[in-house]
């Protein structure tokens, strides 16, 4: 609206400032040194020279490898999996690598990797974008590679890799409904989450399936490498991503089969949370959900023992419930057992005397409970006051 | 609500009658009670539209909601523009509920500055819709949505209600997710379109070009409804975020009630220093009387600090009549507060259990406080436009009410107040926007081509395609096959404020006996001037004393105190000028304009004893500078103008207090003619530059890259000048004041007459020309 000089050259003539001034600290919102525009740089990276693999497209690469299969006794239907999903033909292990590392419209994958297990064989495919503007074909030619019938297995598939796919696909006009996920992120934050933390894919290997990665980039330093390809176009950079994405796949199938080991024999397991472990044994109904937690409650595991006295209690195993609230209750005025006591004797037996002296002994424990919990035992208190003093008066009359 | 008027009248007429009150009174405007204009239902609304809105009583609508209709109806953009309790929320909520009823696709969208609005607006929205079964879906987005929620406002959502930072942040970097609701979006509706002025209205501007461009994408094309208070250019200014054309719909038919306006100067208490009772202390005051007498009041503030004080001075002053018996309540509202406070005070002054409150001017928006009888401002809020909204937040359609304006002793609010008429006759500002401040439009590229990889400027002005090689020569942006790609991990809505020069906001931690609570946050530039080591803060009335500020961490940790002190940070400035663009020979002086560097550092605090102000101490403050390019004009007293040898005439013991006094005249005059407040204006003097050798002064811009205040000065300097040379000679002080060239203490380095030097300056100087 007003005269002066131009946008860009009051914007250069700042930036040549910061950059002169005292090798400051940037404060403004103006990214580091300007580097010297390279006008001679190609528009776009020419042929890469990558030993085993194919150019599909201008920019796009693939490869496949034949490797052997590690585990000749891995099933395809999951037994850990409380969703019940049709039986599909084949499991596909996959994993993608983005240009960034939250989610939103500028995060690009660029890498998708795939592993089938064919009888004695472990199947591996890599697609690789080697520049925006080949996206379009890129995920043209992934779209048949991510079959209805096939289950796929990830870790945070579900909640990243599927949604940033999916984003993909919109930006460029296309429609793809992503098939369903086996997501083993979920199944491993429960049973390892106490023991280990966050869970994440490194941890569980380091951690629990003995893995440990040689010269691996971490997945987080992966978006700056492809940059640094993008503008060199020295292809040494992806290398390493590459054999990453490689040994995220491999990973996930030696998880999925230590998953596999452990639904099918959870009385062997050690180094677990066994509370979490019996929780989802119940919910599958596995036979041995009940000695798992069994065996647990007796090495004085109190949440085991409450998740099994649950149980019974949802089965209507009133004695064997009654058995484990009242040790609870007695060795350590544990609350939802009491709680759980002062229900069985007011609704189950009608013993209201039992329930409100619990409740009366739940409301004067020294430790202040949540004040929804203590408004609650107040309620049940008084309401047992009132049934008590009504059957007073009634066996009077009588 | 008889008895409301009863007690309002009955306090008028003790006013009135009042004689030392009106001693005070520069003027008491009695503006007359309006009657509405109406028009019938508009022809084909949907029946379950109109029985829901007769199930609030309204059988017949007001002309401009009538005229809003028809225009949206006719597919027009609308700038409607509606003061206090005009029912604003039907001009877009009638025809936009009708068309989603028509066609079950159809989506809006309503933004308001603010999240507390936004949750008003819902509710309000909820209670038409819930009462009829009306199938359109409502949905707050903003960032207190649970994440559950989220994903049903963007797959169900027929209005989503939410702010520009949610905008901005949430909805366009992942617009894919949001793929159903913007491919059907039908209505844009954007509510207090006067607060989108300056920065905020630059960030808005830009963002609004983010959502077309992404519209675009999507084949849809919106209609925009801006709602704005009273200002001067509410279609300009509208015009101006959206870059489309709107019917302005400005006829009001809303009925008012009587209102009374008194313009008041507090008494002088020392007419040699022109020392006048402070305007803490006169609100304070007034408030007490008027809560007293049964009248529910609010009491806008100028600042966070002065908030707190005048809540404690009233509380403490009815403390002592009310013991227990009839308790009023009153409390601070302001900006920092976490979101349960606002809501529990908003709640307080609904239902009635609050019966004053003490704010910034985060209240002047419409959050629906219900009905409050009196406003007093504690000071001149800065412009006319929000001096008329902080008083219309007293007063409903049937009753009296009443808004006083205290004048503080500072320039500004002295010419206004020995002005009314300046107040009373002259339209309110105007908004103003420089969309292509460099820095914003800089940051929202950077979102942008995280949104979308460009192929052209795509409704971005002016050379994107250079500032896209600066991005891609930074290494955030590639460029291949003709078209910018975002080229960085990160995600880059998250590190822009829409709010502040700085996302940065450092988090307040109380760790008073152990505890561990946040209590607030605070922009980095303010924290570096109120949250230094050793300073006091006060939060709803409580002190806190700052035992560690740690800028990197970006955390603040207080501890309660009992101080009987505040404290005040004396900041220095540096400038360095980057590069003179044009020079003006205007005013009878040259003027500069050009783009310089500004460092500032808070090195040294006062501490304030309260009630008194008196100066108490002095402490050291160890802070990092902050750095600002921004645009500044240079005032030259350069030798071959008349400026230059006034100046050079002054007596060499004059110069330094002639210059330094001038400067502080110049920052409290200017912003009634560049409508800004003096805070936006940054002012430095010399006597000898080093660069234009030759006294001069600067007049910058706080603000990074400038908003077009220097160009503004430039084109006012003549009226400036003049209005600051008026100032002197009708101020009543002899020596100088606070109210005209700053108050002369009296351990001042010089032993001269200041304020009479300056009048002989400024008399010379720009006498030549008349």
């Amino acid at each position: 609206m007003k005269s002066g000089p131009g946008l860009y050259e009051r914007f250069k003539r700042f930036t040549q400032v910061a950059s002169t001034l005292s090798g400051a600290r940037q404060k403004t919102s103006l990214p580091g040194k300007a580097r010297q525009p390279d006008k001679n740089k190609p528009d776009r990276v020419d042929s890469l020279k990558l030993a085993g693999w194919k150019q599909l497209h201008e920019f796009v690469y693939s490869r496949s490898l034949t490797l052997p299969n590690p585990y000749k006794d891995l099933r395809p239907e999951p037994l850990f999996f409380e969703k019940t999903h049709k039986i599909r033909s084949e499991l596909c292990f996959y994993d993608t690598e983005t240009t960034g590392l939250s989610g939103g419209a500028g995060n690009v994958v660029f890498l998708l990797g795939l592993g089938r297990i064919k009888n004695d064989h472990l199947l591996f495919e890599q697609y690789f974008l080697a520049d925006f503007p080949g996206e379009p074909e890129f995920l043209s030619l992934l779209s048949p590679k991510l079959r209805d019938d096939y289950l796929y297995v990830s870790y945070n598939g579900s909640a990243f890799d599927r949604h940033i796919l999916q984003t993909r696909y919109i930006m460029h006009g296309m429609q793809k409904n992503l098939p369903n996920q086996l997501d083993l992120l979920f199944t491993a934050r429960r049973l390892w989450k106490p023991l280990i933390g966050h869970c994440s894919l490194h941890q569980v290997e380091e951690q629990v399936l003995d893995i440990i990665r040689k010269q691996d980039v971490p997945g987080q330093e992966v978006p700056a490498l492809y940059f640094e390809y993008l503008r060199t176009a020295n292809p040494a950079h992806l290398k390493l991503i590459f054999t990453h994405n490689k040994q995220d796949i491999l990973s996930l199938i030696h998880l999925y089969y230590k998953l596999q080991t452990i639904f099918e024999y959870p009385l062997g397991t050690q180094d677990i949370d066994s509370s979490a472990l019996g929780r989802m044994l119940l919910a599958l109904k596995h036979p041995q959900a009940e000695a798992l937690l069994e065996k647990a409650a007796a090495k004085d595991d109190p949440r085991c023992a409450h998740i099994l006295s649950m149980h019974y209690k949802a089965n209507g195993r009133w004695e064997e419930a009654l058995k484990i609230w009242q040790q609870l209750y007695n060795r350590g005025k544990n609350t939802s057992a009491g709680l759980e006591l002062a229900k069985y004797w007011e609704h189950k037996k009608r013993q209201y005397g039992k329930a409100l002296s619990i409740t009366e002994d739940l409301l004067a424990n020294a430790v202040p409970h949540p004040v929804q919990l203590r408004r609650a035992l107040q309620h049940r208190s008084r309401r047992l006051r009132q049934k008590i003093s009504h059957s007073g008066i009634s066996n009077g009359t009588d | 609500m008889t008895d409301k008027s009863q007690d309002i009248e009955q306090l008028i007429s003790h006013l009135e009658r009042d004689k030392s009150f009106l001693s005070s009174v520069t003027r008491w405007e009695k503006i007359a009670a309006r009657r509405g204009d109406y028009a019938d239902l508009p022809p084909g609304l949907h029946p379950a539209l109109s029985a829901a809105i007769k199930k609030r009583g309204i059988t017949r609508l007001y002309t401009h909601q009538a005229l809003c209709y028809q225009h949206v109806r006719a597919g027009k953009n609308i700038t409607v523009v509606t003061p206090t309790a005009s029912g604003k929320t039907l001009c877009y909520n009638l025809p936009i509920l009708q068309t989603l009823l028509e066609d079950p696709a159809a989506k809006a969208l309503y933004l308001f500055p603010t999240k507390a609005l936004s949750q008003d607006q819902q509710a309000e929205l909820n209670e038409v819709v819930l009462s009829q079964d009306i199938p359109v879906k409502i949905y707050t987005y903003d960032g207190d949505t649970p994440s559950s929620v989220r994903v049903s406002a963007r797959n169900a959502g027929r209005i989503v209600i939410s702010n520009p930072d949610m905008l901005h942040a949430g909805i366009l970097p992942n617009h894919p997710k949001w793929i159903k609701f913007l491919q059907n979006l039908r209505f844009v509706v954007i509510d207090e379109v006067h607060t989108y002025r300056g920065v905020f209205g630059s960030h808005m501007t830009n963002l609004m070009r983010r959502l077309k461009r992404i519209l675009r994408f999507y084949n849809s094309k919106p209609l925009f409804i801006c709602c704005s208070a009273t200002i001067g250019n509410p279609l300009e200014l509208s015009q101006a975020v959206i870059e489309e054309q709107a019917e302005l719909v400005d006829k009001n038919g809303a009925p008012s009630g009587s209102k009374h306006l008194i313009f008041y100067n507090p008494p002088l208490v020392d007419p040699v220093q022109g020392i006048r009772r402070g305007v803490v202390h006169e609100a304070q005051k007034l408030a007490a009387l008027f809560l007293k007498a049964g009248i529910k009041t609010i009491v806008f503030a100028r600042s966070r600090v002065r908030t707190e004080l005048i809540a404690s001075y009233i509380n403490k002053s009815l403390a002592n009549v009310y013991t227990d018996n009839r308790r009023i309540r009153v409390e601070p509202y302001r900006g920092g507060y976490l979101p349960n406070e606002r809501r529990t005070i908003e709640q307080g002054l609904r239902k009635g259990t609050v019966q004053g409150v003490v704010s910034t001017n985060a209240l002047e928006l419409g959050i629906d406080i219900g009905g409050l009888d009196a406003a007093i401002l504690a000071g001149f809020p800065g412009s006319i436009a929000s001096s008329w909204q902080q008083a219309g937040r007293a007063g409903r359609s049937a009753t009296v009410s009443l808004a006083v304006i205290i004048a503080s002793a500072s320039p500004l609010n002295q010419y206004i107040i020995n002005h009314p008429e300046y107040f009373l006759e002259k339209s309110p500002e105007s908004g103003w926007i420089n969309a292509d401040n460099m820095y914003i439009l800089l940051d929202h590229l950077k979102c942008a081509v995280f949104e979308l990889p460009f192929k052209q400027s795509e409704g971005f002005p002016g050379p994107v395609t250079e500032l896209l090689d600066y991005l891609e020569e930074n290494g955030v942006v590639r460029r291949s096959a003709h078209s910018y790609y975002w080229a960085d991990r990160s995600y880059p809505a998250e590190q822009i404020s829409l709010r502040s020069a700085t996302a940065e906001n450092v988090v307040i931690i109380n760790t008073t006996k152990g505890k561990h609570e946040v209590i607030g946050e605070m922009d980095r530039p303010s924290a570096k001037e109120l949250l230094f080591d050793n300073a006091i803060y006060m939060h709803r009335g409580e002190q806190y004393v700052v035992t560690s500020l740690d800028i990197d961490n970006k955390r603040c940790y207080v501890e309660e105190t009992d101080a009987n002190y505040y404290t005040d940070s004396i900041v220095k400035t540096d400038i360095k000028l980057l590069h003179e663009d044009k020079r003006y020979h205007k005013a009878n002086s040259a003027l500069v304009v050009g783009d310089i560097l500004v460092r500032t550092q808070t090195a040294k605090f006062k501490k304030l004893k309260f009630n008194t102000h008196e100066n108490i101490g002095y402490g050291d403050i160890h802070l990092p500078e902050e750095e600002m390019h921004t645009r500044s004009v240079v005032v030259l007293f350069a030798e071959n103008t008349p400026a230059g040898s006034a100046f050079r005439d002054l007596a060499d013991t004059e110069k330094i207090p002639v210059i330094a006094r001038l400067g502080y005249l110049i920052k409290n005059v200017a912003p009634v003619f560049l409508l800004c407040d003096p805070r936006d204006i940054g002012i430095a003097e010399r006597l000898k530059d080093t660069h234009f050798a030759c006294p001069c002064f600067y007049i910058y811009d706080s603000y990074p890259g400038g908003t077009g205040l220097s160009e503004g000065f430039t084109e006012h300097a003549d009226s400036i000048f003049q209005a600051a040379l008026e100032r002197i000679e009708l101020c009543v002080c002899k020596t100088g004041c606070p109210s005209c060239i700053g108050a002369v203490e009296e351990t001042a380095d010089y032993k001269i007459d200041a304020k009479q030097a300056l009048h002989t300056f400024l008399t010379v100087w720009l006498k030549e020309r008349k």
